[in-house]
């Protein structure tokens, strides 16, 4: 049982687990029997053994698909290759250019399949799926934050910790993420763009092949450092905005004018070409000002809406009563579902029942969020998300924390189980808290019945702020009702403490 | 026309015949397939909406309780809650037809009898 000792008083809460919803059916799709039977495993296991040159079979497969300017020894059997992929895309009736363009030729795309054969090979197809390396990591590059926000995870200061990671720590950390096949790394803080280590660790990681994407709030966002951030490889900026109503921002962030300065930086962020995301914590201040969120977004030119669940960690433990009810986060949710639908903007959750909520709220061949890897639409792309969707923490996700610590989710800074500085990513992804939040049926509660778990999930981070227990249903959501009532009725929210897992 | 053409004759005839009724029966066939195709289909559409209708009033439901906990006719909230387990129900008719079917003769039908 994976609970902090000073949460037993909350065992019986996890007790309960009465079925509320009802059995849906599942598609099925026959990738899933091919790549489910042992012969599978085998092949995707040799094509991904990593060679002297550090790249596996398949990678070298992509690499050298359709490339003229081969020449020498060997070329032969790559020309082949080529003709006989071709074969396949004519046949599957896919365009070859598109195809190079998004996917043979594009790094962190051939990364991410690599690591998906290679996971499928060491852990078997599994719904949902347990990586052998993280598909994507947030880095909290630093603790030094030029805002002093409310809800911050990371209780974030205006200078960078003593202990703090260097630039030669940081680019050795970038190489165990490519050496890893790594392929998405998000850097957030503290306030990034205030660290002068991040524009070389942004080039190494770009070299590297890593898809790149950032996290800020957005005051330090001048079309110079736009155009930079472009040149280094960011792919994707997302700078967070909490209220439409810039009093109202300026009060949660700690700082006047801060919400014109991010609306600036976002403008600037459209202008430069770079895709643009806009990103709320919302809380019972902004609840009802969602819909005017997506507008604003909307009207800025942004592509992504990301709604930030609110968790009492870090500096909004002192806030907790902010937190939505679980019927508002509901409310919420289908709100969202429905914007998606609408397709004026893609909308992107840290809430892991977001997945669940399209399902519900959303038709049949509409579109499905799945988790960390965005969303598709169809059926095919709901078979997808049972094996990505949901909470990733210590399944296809983790967090890097400023020195270098890892823990299962920036939510989740108490559970430190490893140190970059001592130990290999690859030592520290094999652990046994990782392996029971890989495992869905290790689950208390609703979050073990639901017919939604190979979706969802339940958020890691908030059963463990509101329980202490982290394998316990998640309170945030509407089916775990009678949880939240008890929370409520029962005790403030559990103090986080700090564990090392050994 | 001699007897031999007769043969040959009455021969073609039986050999269109048989083609003609071949081919019938495998476009009766093919069109057979495509409709199971459909209904399957259109079963699984009943089933993913049914749930995930009835999952949403349930969430919806438990939301409104806790808002509302002093709603003057709590009784239509339990009739909305019988509802949804009568869609549950449904819900399992969809999912495996044949298996619905079975249990209804067998229903009809008990081992021992009608008694």
């Amino acid at each position: 049982m994976y609970a902090h000792s000073s949460a037993k008083e909350f065992s019986f809460i996890s007790s309960r687990s009465e079925k509320i919803t009802i059995a849906l059916p599942n598609p099925h799709h026959i990738l899933e029997t091919i790549l489910g039977s042992p012969h599978a495993r085998r092949l995707l296991g040799y094509v991904t053994i990593v060679g002297e040159d550090g790249k596996c079979f398949f990678e070298r497969l992509c690499e050298n698909y359709d490339r003229p300017d081969l020449k020498g020894k060997g070329t032969w059997k790559w020309k082949l290759a080529t003709k006989l992929i071709d074969l396949g895309l004519k046949k599957a009736g896919l365009d070859k250019e598109l195809m190079k363009q998004k996917l043979f030729h594009h790094r962190p795309t051939v990364k991410a399949l690599a690591l998906t054969a290679r996971s499928i090979a060491r852990h078997g197809l599994s719904a949902p799926q347990r990586f052998s390396a993280p598909l994507f990591v947030v880095w909290n590059f630093t603790q030094a934050c030029n805002l002093s926000c409310k809800h911050c995870y990371q209780n974030a200061t205006h200078k960078p910790a003593s202990n703090e990671l260097t630039l030669e720590e940081k680019l050795r950390v970038v190489d165990q993420l490519a050496d890893n096949f790594v392929p998405f790394l998000a850097i957030a803080g503290g306030e990034p763009l205030v660290s002068k280590d991040i524009w070389p660790v942004l080039e190494h990681a770009n070299k590297r092949g890593i898809h790149l994407t950032i996290a800020t709030n957005g005051t330090m966002l001048t079309p110079e450092n736009v155009k930079r951030l472009k040149e280094s490889g960011v792919k994707y900026i997302e700078v967070s905005v909490d209220s439409p109503d810039p009093e109202e921002h300026n009060k949660f962030r700690g700082v006047d004018g801060a919400w014109q300065r991010a609306i600036q930086g976002i403008q600037n962020s459209v202008a430069g070409g770079v895709r643009t995301g806009l990103a709320t914590c919302v809380t019972q201040h902004t609840f009802d000002r969602v819909d005017d969120m997506v507008e604003l977004a909307i009207r800025l030119g942004c592509q992504t809406f990301s709604y930030f669940n609110f968790i009492p960690v870090g500096r909004g433990q002192q806030i907790v009563d902010d937190d939505l009810t679980p019927g508002q986060r509901e409310v919420l949710l289908a709100k969202l579902a429905r914007h998606l639908q609408q397709g004026k903007i893609n909308v992107i959750s840290t809430a892991p029942q977001f997945g669940r909520a399209c399902i519900v709220y959303g038709p049949q061949d509409g579109i499905f969020a799945t988790g960390h890897a965005g969303g598709g639409q169809g059926k095919k792309t709901m078979v997808l998300a049972r094996y990505i969707g949901g909470c990733g923490a210590g399944r296809c996700y983790c967090c890097i924390q400023p020195d270098g610590i890892v823990t299962p989710c920036v939510y989740i800074p108490s559970e430190k189980i490893g140190d970059l500085r001592r130990q290999s990513l690859a030592e520290i992804w094999d652990c046994e808290l990782f392996e029971v939040l890989s495992n869905r049926e290790q689950r208390s509660g609703h979050c073990r019945v639901c017919d939604y778990k190979r979706y969802c999930g339940g958020c890691r981070a908030r059963a463990l702020a509101y329980t202490g227990d982290i394998t316990a249903s998640d309170p945030g959501c509407a089916f775990n009702y009678p949880l939240w009532d008890e929370i409520n009725n029962t005790a403030a929210p559990f103090l986080e403490t700090t564990i090392t897992w050994p | 026309m001699s007897a031999n053409e007769v043969v040959i004759i009455a021969a073609v005839l039986v050999f269109g015949f048989s083609v003609f009724q071949w081919q019938r029966w495998k476009r009766r066939t093919r069109v057979s397939e495509q409709e199971l195709k459909i209904y399957k289909e259109a079963l699984y559409a009943l089933g993913f909406e049914a749930a995930n209708a009835a999952n949403a009033i349930r969430a919806n439901l438990l939301g409104f309780r806790d808002c509302n906990k002093q709603v003057e006719m709590p009784e239509h909230l339990d009739e909305v809650a019988t509802a949804v387990q009568r869609i549950a129900g449904a819900v399992k008719i969809a999912e495996d037809p044949l298996a619905w079917h079975a249990q209804k003769s067998k229903a009809k039908n008990p081992p021992g009898g009608n008694t």
